[in-house]
């Protein structure tokens, strides 16, 4: 390669950039800041969910103590189960 | 300085240098975008202006890089999903080169240039366009890269030795 090749490089015309382009960052920068959910939102939903989530626990334990008894007597049912029908 | 004053001040030093890497219009504005969005969001961090220019051409280069690997990931993906097996030279041409900077005169000769500089090392391209192209000093070079000089020096003479084998 020619040392005259790499000279040729400050040939290069420097391009002047039109001031259009600011409005279009300036718009861009607006999108980002619309479509960007803020963090306030974000922890409100966070909670929100951790609220449900503890709710349904707590009422999954207490209908679980509600048919502790129920689930006795169904266990009841079954031992008392003799086969009685074939002695008759 | 507000953003509108930055953004004139350093406009044109930056779309010059995406397009030294990019050789299109449109990449090299959308880079340009990109690097002010960056610069805007974090200028409360600098103070001195020496610090400013070196970080906001480090910006540039950065975005224009990831802008070239992204093109020629979508390239890849493209060629290889139409014929599976092309050529791995295929990928680092430019198929869009469109750069305002080329005049008639030397067209030829530079545009076959610019497409043999694409192809280097993204460090030794790093050092042909700021040192050749935006004709800074070495000393500035080397901040900007987070070099010393003698590893500039270097990078420069191995880009020219590459250049050499590809011309």
């Amino acid at each position: 390669m020619k040392q005259d090749n790499l000279n040729l490089l400050q040939n290069i015309k420097r391009i002047e950039v039109s001031d259009l382009l600011y409005d279009k960052i300036v718009l861009k920068i607006e999108q980002n800041r619309i479509n960007t959910v803020p963090f306030y939102k974000v922890g409100i939903a966070a909670s929100l969910l951790f609220a449900m989530i503890i709710s349904q626990l707590f009422m999954i334990s207490k209908s679980e103590k509600m048919n502790t008894p129920s689930i006795g007597k169904m266990i009841n049912l079954v031992e008392i189960n003799n086969n009685s029908l074939y002695h008759e | 300085m507000t953003t509108e004053d930055l953004y004139h001040k350093y406009k044109n030093t930056v779309f010059n240098v995406a397009l030294q890497y990019t050789n299109n219009i449109q990449d090299a504005e959308e880079v340009t975008q990109d690097v002010f969005i960056k610069v805007f969001d974090n200028l409360n961090k600098f103070r001195k202006e020496s610090e400013l220019k070196t970080w906001i051409y480090r910006i540039t280069i950065n975005q224009s890089l990831d802008c070239i690997k992204s093109k020629k990931r979508q390239k890849r993906s493209f060629i290889y999903s139409l014929f599976d097996s092309q050529l791995e030279s295929d990928k680092n041409q430019i198929t869009d080169f469109n750069h305002p900077g080329i005049t008639l005169e030397n067209k030829e000769v530079l545009e076959n240039l610019m497409q043999k500089i694409y192809t280097l090392p993204e460090n030794q391209k790093t050092v042909i366009i700021l040192l050749k192209i935006e004709d800074l000093s070495q000393k500035e070079v080397a901040e900007i890269m987070k070099l010393n000089e003698g590893a500039v020096e270097s990078l420069f003479q191995r880009a020219k030795t590459s250049l050499k084998k590809l011309l």
